[in-house]
């Protein structure tokens, strides 16, 4: 699982960032998205990856899921999604700006 | 005591003197370079003694100069040199210098460079403001342009604001004095933040220039010096008054000002600096480990793992190679997050899962109300359909970066030991009464700021986005099953996004999840062309959702999640729904 992880979080930055240095319109907003994927994913992988062990628990302690890096990713998709919204905000005022 | 800081402060000044003496006497005999000559040769004087000085601050001495003035007032002429000061005067000098040789006028110029470099050697913080109030004066003292009115009002304003404020700290601590200044006064600390944040104020809309730059060096000044009162007043209120002071100012400056957007490509150098950086902190995370690889047996692969990787990695390489609709590109963008929310439902985060699902749905529609581009294949698109073949160096440049992040990440996994489970140290930490069993939800509120300033990106990109307004595209008559399907599901979508919010700090859920949903909710009859967005205005519902989270750290519980709701829907009804032109 855990090479399956990396090998996604390598892809998603490549394919990302190859599609930003287009620089423009569709490929520059798809490109921002999978690169903050992939962030959030490096942020999610840096805890250990566990099974059916949830960061929710009982009265007594249970072993789980460590949810710090948990909290960081969820933030980090917040601010990712942010993003994705300012580009795709300013790639259609460009478009605007050049009278289509 | 020092005078050689007395000087530095007085040559831009004696500078200035000269200069209108000799423009009047040299208007006659036609020499008007001698002007300049001095002028120049002032601030180098000057930079040369503060630089002299430098080392003395670097290695922590304060050069200074006293002299009493108005002793019953508690007022002396009073500097001294520290870290921020030497930067912000060394700074100041510079500009001057560069200013001087672009040929602007040297007498406004030379004081102006005066009152940031007195209001960086000040140690009192009356002198401070004084010298601030000279250098604002001589940054609008323009002689055809004049400077718009609400410029002067505000920068008035702040002045004003300012000087009460440093009147009050004085009088709190006894003497104006900087370094006395330990006592925080709210009301004073208020009025400071205030007088900046009227200075600092993006409106009316203007290049940023000379006065934006005065008051930009007097925020970092006051910041550096106040600091400790600032902490100790709760720097996390103060920083998010500021904060929302500026994007409330944003926001309204938002509207009438029009922006001119070049495509911004990163330079095969920037990409290569970063494929290097990646590559190495992969390789270090690799061999840096201290678990033995093949000591940690990775966690068993199930088939719908390994058939769920085959369609991302299906969805990656159509995007790099796609040559067809820009459809099939939306939905193979989508992919990859849809797999992502499944294995994190399998990796024991429900809460990652139930976000990245509800991101998923929330920006598909963004991406569809893209507008097509102009028949045949738009810039855009070519550029997207060349991906291939064009620049295969650079393609190659981002594959090693790839390379270095997925080392990287495989490191953290493989090589190093297993961080111990916090959740029972948190737990501990954090009464359970309080924080609810969900550990992520109790760490998100403990840490409210975070929570907080992310909402206030959100509400910020829509704020800055929404002056174009994403149209939807016009959607083909809708059929009846179609809309009655659609009616049908607003209504539940928007009770499973009231019950994620309340089960948030029990289980599953949460404030993010519960607002995205919402407004995919509520846009999409409006998405597919199914009459006007119903609903207030999102901006209203934007700014109740960030005042309601504030007012949440303070009361903690269910009302900060509620605003945070709040604030995450508004932002993407704000774009999706957009202003018709």
């Amino acid at each position: 699982m855990e090479f399956y992880m990396a090998s996604v979080i390598g892809l998603l930055a490549a394919v990302g960032l190859r599609l930003v240095c287009e620089g423009r319109g569709l490929p520059l907003l798809l490109g921002a998205g999978l690169l903050s994927q992939a962030g959030v994913l490096l942020l999610f992988a840096s805890g250990q990856l566990v099974r059916n062990l949830p960061p929710v628990i009982g009265k007594e302690a249970l072993p789980a899921a460590d949810p710090l890096p948990q909290a960081l990713a969820l933030v980090a998709m917040v601010t990712g999604l942010a993003l994705t919204l300012l580009a795709a905000g300013l790639a259609l005022r460009a478009r605007r700006g050049r009278g289509r | 005591m020092s005078p050689i800081v007395l000087l530095i402060v007085l040559l831009p000044f004696l500078g200035a003197l000269a200069v209108a003496g000799l423009e009047r006497a040299t208007v006659s005999s036609g020499r008007p370079g001698l002007g300049r000559g001095v002028a120049l040769a002032t601030l180098a004087l000057a930079l040369l003694l503060l630089l002299g000085l430098a080392p003395w601050v670097l290695a922590g001495g304060r050069p200074g100069f006293r002299s009493d003035w108005l002793p019953a007032a508690g007022l002396a002429l009073s500097f001294a040199l520290d870290g921020p000061g030497l930067l912000v005067a060394a700074f100041a000098l510079a500009a001057g210098l560069r200013g001087l040789a672009r040929a602007a006028p040297a007498g406004p110029l030379l004081i102006l460079v005066g009152g940031v470099t007195g209001m960086a050697l000040s140690a009192n913080i009356l002198i401070l403001l004084t010298f601030l109030q000279v250098a604002v004066i001589a940054a609008l003292w323009r002689a055809p342009p004049r400077p718009a009115e609400p410029v002067l009002i505000r920068a008035g304003a702040g002045a004003v604001l300012l000087m009460a404020g440093g009147i009050l700290l004085g009088r709190a601590a006894g003497s104006p004095e900087l370094a006395q200044i330990a006592r925080g006064d709210p009301l004073a600390l208020a009025l400071v933040l205030a007088g900046l944040l009227a200075g600092l104020a993006p409106w009316p809309t203007r290049r940023p220039g000379r006065h934006e730059a005065v008051w930009a060096a007097a925020t970092v000044l006051l910041l550096t010096r106040l600091w400790p009162l600032l902490a100790a007043a709760g720097a996390p209120a103060i920083g998010g008054g500021l904060g929302l002071g500026l994007l409330a100012l944003a926001a309204l400056a938002t509207g009438p000002r029009r922006l001119r957007l070049r495509p911004v490509r990163p330079a095969p150098l920037a990409v290569g600096g970063l494929a290097a950086a990646a590559l190495l902190a992969g390789l270090a995370a690799f061999a840096s480990g201290t678990v033995a690889p093949g000591e940690r047996t990775e966690l068993p692969v199930r088939g719908l793992i390994a058939t769920s990787w085959l369609v991302l990695v299906a969805g990656c390489l159509a995007l790099t190679g796609w040559r067809g609709r820009r459809e099939v590109a939306c939905l193979a963008a989508t992919l990859p997050g849809l797999v992502i929310a499944l294995w994190f439902a399998v990796l024991s985060a429900p809460d990652l899962a139930l976000l990245q699902l509800t991101i998923s749905l929330a920006v598909l529609p963004l991406l569809a109300a893209f507008p097509a581009p102009p028949a045949g294949p738009g810039p855009g698109w070519r550029a997207l359909a060349a991906l291939r073949p064009a620049r295969p160096g650079l393609g190659l440049l981002c594959a090693a970066a790839g390379l270095g992040l997925g080392l990287l990440a495989y490191g953290l996994m493989i090589r190093n030991p297993a961080l111990a489970a916090r959740a029972p140290d948190l737990f501990a930490a954090v009464p359970p009464t309080e924080a609810g069993r969900n550990m992520v939800h109790a760490i998100l509120a403990f840490r409210g700021l975070d929570g907080w300033a992310a909402a206030a990106a959100l509400v910020a990109a829509a704020l800055a986005t929404r002056a174009g307004g994403v149209t939807p595209r016009a959607a083909p008559p809708p059929v009846l099953l179609a809309e009655v399907t659609l009616r049908v599901i607003v209504l539940p979508a928007l009770m499973v996004a009231g019950w994620l919010l309340l089960r948030g700090p029990e289980a599953p859920g949460g404030p993010w999840a519960a607002g995205l949903l919402a407004a995919v909710a509520l846009g999409l009859p409006a998405g597919v062309g199914l009459g006007a967005p119903a609903g207030p205005d999102p901006r209203l519902v934007m700014a109740a959702g960030l005042l309601l989270a504030a007012g949440g750290w303070v009361t903690a519980g269910p009302v900060a999640d509620l605003g945070l709701a709040l604030a995450a829907a508004g932002a993407v009804l704000a774009i999706r729904v957009g202003e018709r032109r």
